[in-house]
């Protein structure tokens, strides 16, 4: 198994753009359609699975039903092919709603695969060697610390509410419901935050203009030579795409 | 010293630690908060449809209500916590990434010009928000969902329409009431 | 000698404030001293820390007549990311210092800020995870810390920082007693061998006055007596050799909580409880004690049927828990939760306590007596537009539970209500939930604080390995000690 992980986060950076900008300026389905199938080649090479996408898999297929029936009831490119009552289909509806389905996974699938690849320590060295501050780096860092806690925060008041038998059976309860969750989840925020401040500030941040890390990231001449073939890739395409 | 200039409301930006680190933590409430009123709509028959009204509402609030707590780049960064994390659940991740930076600009500069203590305020801030951000999303569901032209413009009037007065309301009773907790000075 | 830390304080006046939140303060405190700081709600106890810091006013905006001097410096000259050189400061809650997402990086975040080079970092970190023996989790996510691991990882983080000054604000008061112990020999081991200087606002004061040299006791904001340990135990604690007499008016015949035979196991087998036989009759005060993973959690989710029991069966109020009718049944309970911030949300007092009357028919009038009578049980009349945020932790608890018995409830089940609370704040919430037990309503505490058990409960339950193992009478307990003491409660 390949440990993507240990590669240095610009090269990962520069893949998942590659994915994400040759899928935002295709109109081709077959070109979506390869950059798909080598995501998940190259996730089964990693991974030996492709379990982290479940989840998202089943998002995309919704969001992808939902472009599809408005294609369907609305769009009103090509020629019809069935008609009923007020309701008429265009072939060009199906492409246009398969074209978008698969730009929405390659983008969506490229993009996850960056954030479980990328560890958020790395992404802060990585902002810190094109000259971010490290005190704006560390911040990606500290949001994926963060997460967990605001989430355990977040269903502590939901057992407290449910437990106090906050009714949340229909959706307009749901609705009147929301200030009991999500203000209590505010004032939390505000109190973690001004004690998440003041300990670091009290453990020396942002006193010097660089700090030091434990592991530091470095790029191996292999890495840059992948980085100038991919940048040079997507040009290529590019290139393909407006004059061809 | 810097979090005493910020004192002064109309001041744009505000880089001490605080407003950092307080920006995080509020980006990933306000992604929380965009997960819950998500399924909320999701019940729903125009969230089935696709269209987001009470997600939009929870979007459009967030967006200025962190922007003016911790001005910038504490807005920016929060909503661009929230455009990255969407990664997750929305396949228009790329137009909030814009979106989210153009909306919290916007309040940002109108938070510059006014106290932020009148309804009129808060009305031409959600203006902005919701105006803006909609069309930047509404161009997403254009070229990237491939969503058609008059279909997607239909929905985000009834989007803009929506979204600016509730979060419009909502924006204004939560600031006034952060405000009067002293959590935030 | 010089002094280590030197205050003359006159004035700390927060904005918008008429009266000084500190005033008249004359402190000196020696290298190796062992400081205890304790003194009512909202005494100035934390703001006295935050002084010596410079938090205030770097970080709390607030005006300040007078000078503070660390290490012989004025801490107003020292910009506050400097004041890691002289200070190391640790609060209550350990997740929300904690900045990194594995625990070995957090212990070396301090001194990555300091520029130091990689050998140094690992060095510090190395030694620190020895002395604190955390080297099995070093490389564990700090979400998924307990209490106890987190607060070390925290210690942790302040000493590779070698600062000679250490400031804690109630670092036990989340702790259970074994783990409360634990960090307190730490921080008296590195006060006598160390000479680090160790100022402690007081949560567990048996624990505290083992190890302090003196005590300061705040009242108002200034500083009413600086005692030696002995001289603030002779003047200050009296000592109740015998508890003093509950009578309450509990009828055997009404069962309010049976659980028989109760178990809960969760997704992957982890055992939450087994097979609980438990019954709460109605007045009862009872206790249920127990160390952290010992299944007082599991047994109270069960009870309020945010679980439901794998094997057994329980009952409310004489009927078994069903779908259908939990509903019914909550509105009969009052929950009253270990962070009262997770049930506060109104932007008054007034609305928070009123909150739930809105889904009742009593007239505007009736809703208005209710009101004020609950403010006036808990001790905030006066107060109703006051916002809840602006209130200290206790007297947001105080406010939990103001909105929790409005609604009458028969039943009330406080989930360590005085966690993160210290001494006098504990005692307030624990009294009144003592006066509404005398009033006829059964209470349920879970409690790691074996003091708040005995001396406010009439029964007490001891869960121990996800088992009840223990059920007496509180005026029982010394016939238990050797139990209580095998267990580490005692």
């Amino acid at each position: 198994m390949i440990n993507v992980k240990i590669w240095d986060p610009r090269l990962k950076l520069t893949w998942c753009l590659f994915l994400v900008l040759t899928a935002l300026i295709s109109r081709n389905m077959v070109l979506d359609l390869v950059l798909l199938l080598t995501i998940l080649i190259t996730e089964i090479i990693t991974e030996k699975s492709l379990k982290r996408f479940k989840v998202i898999a089943i998002l995309l297929l919704i969001a992808g039903s939902q472009v599809l029936i408005i294609n369907l009831l609305f769009g009103r490119v090509g020629e019809p092919v069935w008609s009923w009552w007020i309701l008429t289909v265009y072939n060009g509806s199906l492409i246009a709603s398969l074209l978008g389905f698969l730009r929405i996974c390659v983008i969506t699938i490229s993009a996850i695969q960056f954030a479980y690849n990328t560890d958020a320590t790395d992404i802060a060295q990585m902002l810190i060697k094109w000259h971010i501050p490290y005190r704006y780096a560390m911040l990606v860092p500290i949001t994926a610390r963060f997460f967990p806690v605001m989430v355990n925060e977040y269903h502590s008041i939901c057992d407290s509410n449910s437990a106090r038998g906050v009714p949340c059976d229909t959706v307009m309860e749901h609705i009147r419901n929301l200030p009991a969750a999500v203000m209590p989840l505010i004032y939390r925020a505000l109190r973690i935050s001004n004690d998440a401040s003041l300990s670091v500030e009290l453990r020396g941040f942002g006193r010097y203009e660089t700090r030091n890390f434990q592991k530091t990231i470095g790029l191996r001449p292999f890495e840059g030579i992948m980085i100038l073939f991919i940048i040079m890739m997507y040009i290529s395409i590019m290139l393909c795409i407006m004059f061809l | 010293m810097e979090n005493e200039l910020a004192l002064k409301r109309k001041k744009i930006f505000k880089t001490d630690t605080k407003s950092l680190i307080g920006a995080v933590v509020m980006g990933i409430v306000f992604v929380i908060a965009c997960q819950i009123t998500g399924q909320i709509d999701n019940m729903l028959p125009w969230g089935k449809a696709g269209m987001y009204l009470i997600n939009g509402s929870c979007w459009a609030f967030f967006t200025a209500f962190i922007t003016l707590i911790y001005k910038q780049p504490g807005g920016i960064i929060a909503a661009e916590i929230e455009a990255l994390t969407s990664v997750m659940y929305s396949p228009l991740w790329v137009a909030f990434i814009f979106a989210n930076a153009v909306g919290t600009i916007w309040v940002s500069f109108v938070a510059s010009k006014y106290d932020m203590t009148k309804w009129s305020h808060h009305i031409l801030a959600q203006a902005g928000v919701c105006i803006l951000g909609n069309c930047i999303v509404t161009v997403g569901m254009i070229f990237i969902l491939e969503i058609p032209l008059d279909v997607a413009i239909i929905e985000t009037l009834i989007l803009i329409a929506v979204n600016w007065i509730v979060a419009t309301v909502i924006t204004k009773l939560a600031y006034d009431a952060v405000l009067k907790s002293g959590l935030v000075k | 000698m010089k002094p280590i830390i030197s205050i003359d304080l006159e004035a700390l006046v927060f904005p918008e404030e008429k009266e000084a939140a500190l005033k008249n303060i004359k402190l000196d405190i020696n290298q190796g001293d062992f400081i205890a700081v304790t003194g009512g709600t909202a005494s100035g106890k934390s703001l006295l820390l935050h002084a010596i810091t410079s938090a205030a006013p770097k970080f709390y905006p607030c005006t300040i007549e007078g000078t503070v001097r660390v290490a012989d410096r004025n801490v107003e000259e020292i910009p506050l990311c400097e004041m890691a050189d002289y200070v190391g400061y640790m609060m209550q809650e350990p997740q929300n210092q904690m900045i990194s997402r594995v625990v070995y990086d957090e212990l070396g975040f301090g001194v990555a800020n300091m520029n130091l080079s990689s050998e140094e970092i690992q060095s510090r970190v190395g030694e620190i995870m020895s002395f604190l023996s955390i080297q099995d989790f070093a490389h564990r996510y700090t979400d998924a810390l307990s209490g106890g691991q987190a607060q070390k990882v925290v210690l942790g983080s302040i000493l590779t920082l070698k600062a000679p000054i250490l400031l804690l604000d109630q670092p036990a008061a989340e702790l259970d007693p074994k783990t409360s112990s634990e960090l307190y020999k730490y921080l008296s081991w590195l006060n006598k061998n160390e000479k680090i200087t160790t100022m402690v606002v007081m949560d567990k004061s048996r624990e505290v006055l083992k190890y302090a040299d003196r005590v300061v006791v705040m009242e108002n904001g200034t500083v009413k007596d600086y005692l030696n340990t002995e001289e603030y135990k002779n003047k200050y604690q009296q000592k109740e050799k015998n508890r003093r007499p509950i009578e309450l008016m509990v009828d055997h015949e009404i069962d309010i909580v049976k659980l028989m035979g109760a178990s809960h196991i969760y997704k992957g087998g982890i055992v939450g409880c087994k097979a609980i036989d438990f019954t709460l009759k109605k007045g009862d005060f009872t206790a249920v004690i127990g160390q952290n993973g010992s299944g007082k959690s599991t047994m109270l989710k069960l009870i309020e049927g945010l679980l439901k029991p794998t094997e057994g069966s329980i009952e409310l109020f004489g009927s078994s828990v069903t779908k259908k009718n939990i509903g019914e049944l909550r509105r009969r309970i009052g929950f009253l939760f270990q962070n009262p911030d997770d049930q506060i949300f109104c932007s008054t007092i007034k609305e928070e306590i009123g909150y739930v009357l809105k889904r009742k028919d009593d007239s505007e009038a009736e809703k208005n007596k209710k009101i004020q009578d609950v403010l006036a049980f808990i001790g905030l009349e006066g107060s109703e537009e006051v916002h809840p945020q602006r209130l200290s932790r206790g007297q947001r608890q105080l406010l939990a539970l103001g909105s929790v018995i409005i609604s009458e409830p028969e039943l009330i089940i406080a989930d360590e209500p005085t966690s993160g609370l210290d001494e006098s704040q504990s005692r307030l919430v624990m009294e009144k939930l003592l006066l509404l037990a005398q009033q006829g309503k059964t209470v349920l505490l879970v409690t790691h604080d074996l003091s708040d058990a005995k001396y406010f409960a009439n029964r007490i339950v001891v869960m121990n390995r996800h088992e009840l193992v223990l059920d007496f009478n509180a005026d029982q307990m010394d016939c238990f000690t050797d139990d209580l003491i095998k267990m580490e409660l005692m």
